[in-house]
C-alpha cells in the first residue's frame, strides 16, 4: 500500500510538470507577440522593446522556462502581463472560491438529482417513473448548458424575479443556484443512467438472491448491499467532475457573470497572458490530477478486492 | 390422498401442497412446475433430485415464496407447521430464520464488499433483535461450530480472503444462526472439490442431528443422496416421478427414470472398462404443454397409455414408495 502511494504520488508531480510544460512551450507557440499585447496597438517598436526586456521576452526560451520552474519551486507563479503589479497567485486565489463553490454546487445537484432517479429506476425497470426518467436523462444530456442557462435566466431571473440576474453577491449561495444548476444538470443526467445500469446489475447478483432468502428487509438490503456496489461509480464520476470542475467552467462562469477561474483563464488566453496562462493550468491540472488521486484512494475503502491487489 | 403420514407420529415441519410455479408468455404462462406435494418431518433428511431443469431449484424457492422473476407460485400452498406461509397475508417473518436455505454458489452468494462478520451478524441482529455486541460473540461462535480455524480474524475478513470450502461454511454458519427448522441445501457442493465436499455434507449432517434441524438436500448427484438422506424424491420436467426410503429407491426402483439415472451413476470400483450408461435423448423442454408422460419419449418401458395420460403418483403395494408411472418396475428379488 505504501508502495503504492508513492509511486502514485510520483506520477502525480509528473504529470503536473508534464502539463505545465506543456502549456509554457503553448503560450510561445501561438502566433502573436505577448509584449506587442502589453504595449497596445499603437506603441512604438522602442516600447515593445522595451517591454520585452522588463518582461524578460528577450531571453532565450530555455532560460526563460528554467526561471520559471524556478520560480514555481518556491511556490510563485509569477506577475501577469496583462494586469501590471497583479501576482498571478493572488488572481487565482481571488477567482477560486467562486469556481470551488460553483463546482461544489454543480455536483451536489448531480447527487442529489442523479443517484436517487438511478436507484428508483433500477427498482422498477419499465415503470411510468423509469420512462419518465429516461426521458429527463435525455433531455438533460442533450441540453446545451448555454442554452439552458440562458433560459433559466430568461424566465426565472427576468420574468419572475425569483433569482439574481447576474453576478455575486450575499449570500452567494443564492447568487449559485441557477448557475449550479446549469452545470449539474448534464451530470445528473448521466449519474441516473449509469447508477441505473450498476444497481439493475447489482440486483441480479447471486448475494442480493442469497441477501432476500436470508429475509433481511429491502431497506436493508439496498442500504448495506447494494449501494456500496454502485459506490464506485459514483465516487469516480464525482471524483472528476469535481476535478474537471474546479479547472474553471467557462461556459457557466460567462453567462452567469462569476469571475471564477474559467473566465480568467479564458481572458488571460486572449491577452497571451503567459503566466496567467500557465497558473490556470497549473490549477485546473493540479485539480484533475489531486481529485484523480483521491478517488483512487476511496477505492481502497470501498472494494477490499482492490485493496488485496495494492497490498501485494 | 395418503394415509401414512397421519399414521407417522414424528410431526410435520414443511407440507408442499400441489403447488405450481410458472413463468409468463405471450398469452399466458408456461408452467414448470406442476402441483408437487410432499412433506418433511421434524430433523428428517430428505433428497431431491434430478437432472438439471427438472424444476428442483424452484420447487425450493417456491418453499421460500421467493421465485426469481419473472416466474411467479401459480398455485398451491406451502405449510410450515400448520401455518399457511403462501398465503399473501402472512408476516414474512420466518424466511431465513425458520426456513434457510444454502445457496447453490456458495462462491458468489456472499456480498464481496461487506465483512464476514456484518453478513452473519444481520441476521442476528434482525430476526433475534440482538444488541450488535451480543450479535458479534455469538457469530464467532457460529463461526467455530462451522470449524472455521479462526472466526474471530474471519469476522473481519473480506470474502474474497476465503476459500470456496470457508465460504460454504459462511454460508452454513448463516443459515444456521437463526436454527431453522428445515434447512434447505440446494447444491452445496457443486461448486466445492471432493475432499472438501464431504466435509461439507458431515457438516450439514452434524447440524442437522444436533438441533433437530430437517434438511432438504437438492443434488443431482445420487451418490451424496445415498448417503446422506433417509428419504427420496426424485423429479423429472417438474413432476415428482417416484418418492420413497433412500434403500428402496435406490435398491427397487419402480421408474423407469429412477432406474436409468442410478444406471447412469459411474462405479469407482468397476473395472470392466464398459461405457457409462447414459439415458437416450435429452430432457424435455420446460413448459412446453404435455399430453403424457413426460418420459415416455425416453422411456423402454413406454405403452400407448404414457403418450396419451399423465401418470399420477400413486402408493404402490408393496413399500413406503409412491411412483407416478403406468408401467411401474416389478421388483425383482434376488
Amino acid at each position: 500500500m505504501s508502495r503504492w502511494l508513492i509511486r502514485r504520488t510520483a506520477q502525480m508531480f509528473a504529470v503536473v510538470w508534464g502539463v505545465m510544460t506543456l502549456a509554457f512551450i503553448l503560450a510561445f507557440i501561438v502566433p502573436g507577440d505577448p509584449a506587442r499585447m502589453v504595449a497596445g496597438p499603437n506603441a512604438s517598436p522602442e516600447a515593445v522593446a522595451n517591454i520585452r526586456h522588463e518582461l524578460g521576452l528577450d531571453q532565450s526560451l530555455l532560460t526563460q522556462y528554467t526561471h520559471f520552474i524556478e520560480r514555481l519551486m518556491h511556490g510563485n507563479l509569477g506577475i501577469s502581463f496583462a494586469l501590471q503589479n497583479q501576482t498571478v497567485g493572488s488572481a487565482i486565489w481571488r477567482a477560486l472560491p467562486f469556481t470551488a463553490a460553483l463546482a461544489i454546487g454543480g455536483v451536489l445537484w448531480e447527487v442529489v438529482l442523479g443517484i436517487p432517479f438511478g436507484i428508483i429506476s433500477a427498482y422498477r425497470p419499465k415503470s411510468i417513473f423509469d420512462r419518465f426518467s429516461t426521458f429527463s436523462a435525455l433531455f438533460g444530456l442533450s441540453t446545451p448548458p448555454f442554452w439552458l442557462g440562458l433560459m433559466l435566466l430568461y424566465f426565472l431571473a427576468f420574468k419572475l424575479s425569483i433569482f439574481p440576474l447576474n453576478g455575486v453577491g450575499h449570500p452567494l449561495i443564492w447568487y449559485l443556484i441557477l448557475p449550479s444548476f446549469t452545470l449539474g444538470v448534464g451530470g445528473a443526467a448521466f449519474y441516473s443512467r449509469i447508477v441505473r445500469t450498476t444497481v439493475l446489475n447489482v440486483l441480479q447478483s447471486p448475494f442480493i438472491e442469497f441477501a432476500q432468502l436470508k429475509g433481511m428487509p429491502a431497506s436493508l438490503i439496498l442500504r448495506r448491499h447494494v449501494i456500496r456496489h454502485a459506490l464506485m461509480p459514483i465516487v469516480t464520476m464525482i471524483g472528476m467532475d469535481l476535478g474537471y470542475f474546479l479547472g474553471g467552467v467557462l461556459i457557466t462562469e460567462s453567462i452567469f457573470g462569476i469571475p471564477g477561474i474559467g473566465q480568467l483563464a479564458f481572458k488571460s488566453i486572449s491577452t497571451l497572458d503567459v503566466p496567467m496562462i500557465t497558473g490556470t493550468v497549473l490549477v485546473a491540472s493540479v485539480f484533475m490530477v489531486l481529485m484523480n488521486f483521491i478517488v483512487d484512494v476511496l477505492y481502497t475503502f470501498i472494494d477490499p478486492r482492490v485493496r488485496l491487489q495494492r497490498n501485494n | 390422498m395418503k394415509l401414512d403420514s397421519t399414521v407417522n407420529r414424528i410431526p410435520t415441519v414443511v407440507r408442499v401442497n400441489s403447488v405450481s410455479v410458472g413463468f409468463p408468455n405471450r398469452d399466458g404462462m408456461d408452467e414448470v412446475v406442476h402441483s408437487i406435494s410432499f412433506s418433511i418431518d421434524v430433523a428428517e433428511r430428505v433428497g431431491l433430485v434430478g437432472e438439471s431443469g427438472s424444476g428442483k431449484s424452484l420447487t425450493s424457492r417456491a418453499i421460500m415464496q421467493l421465485v426469481p422473476k419473472p416466474g411467479q407460485i401459480t398455485s398451491g400452498t406451502v405449510l410450515l407447521e400448520e401455518r399457511n406461509i403462501s398465503d399473501s397475508e402472512s408476516k414474512i417473518d420466518w424466511r431465513g430464520s425458520e426456513i434457510a436455505i444454502i445457496s447453490q454458489d456458495p462462491l458468489t452468494s456472499l456480498n464481496p464488499l461487506v465483512k464476514i462478520g456484518v453478513q452473519i451478524s444481520e441476521m442476528l441482529i434482525h430476526h433475534k433483535g440482538m444488541q450488535k455486541s451480543e450479535a458479534r460473540i455469538e457469530s464467532i461462535n457460529l463461526l467455530k461450530s462451522v470449524g472455521l480455524p479462526n472466526p474471530k480474524r474471519t469476522m473481519n475478513q473480506y470474502p474474497n480472503s476465503l476459500s470456496g470450502g470457508m465460504r460454504q461454511r459462511v454460508a452454513i454458519a448463516i443459515a444456521i444462526s437463526c436454527k431453522p427448522k428445515l434447512l434447505i441445501a440446494d447444491e452445496p457442493t457443486t461448486a466445492l472439490d471432493v475432499t472438501i465436499q464431504s466435509q461439507v455434507l458431515d457438516l450439514i449432517e452434524s447440524i442437522s442431528t444436533e438441533n433437530q434441524t430437517a434438511v432438504l438436500l437438492i443434488s443431482h448427484d445420487l451418490a451424496v443422496v445415498a448417503n446422506f438422506c433417509s428419504r427420496i424424491i426424485v423429479m423429472y420436467d417438474g413432476r415428482i416421478v417416484e418418492t420413497g426410503p433412500v434403500n428402496e429407491i435406490l435398491n427397487f426402483p419402480k421408474h423407469p427414470y429412477t432406474q436409468a439415472l442410478i444406471a447412469s451413476v459411474p462405479d469407482l470400483f468397476d473395472t470392466s472398462r464398459e461405457r457409462l450408461q447414459t439415458i437416450p435423448g435429452s430432457p424435455p423442454i420446460a413448459g412446453r404443454i404435455n399430453l403424457g408422460c413426460s418420459f415416455a419419449p425416453r422411456c423402454t418401458h413406454a405403452s400407448d397409455i404414457c403418450l396419451t395420460h399423465i401418470p399420477k403418483l400413486e402408493v404402490s403395494s408393496d413399500a413406503d414408495q409412491e411412483v407416478a408411472c403406468h408401467n411401474p418396475l416389478k421388483r425383482v428379488s434376488s
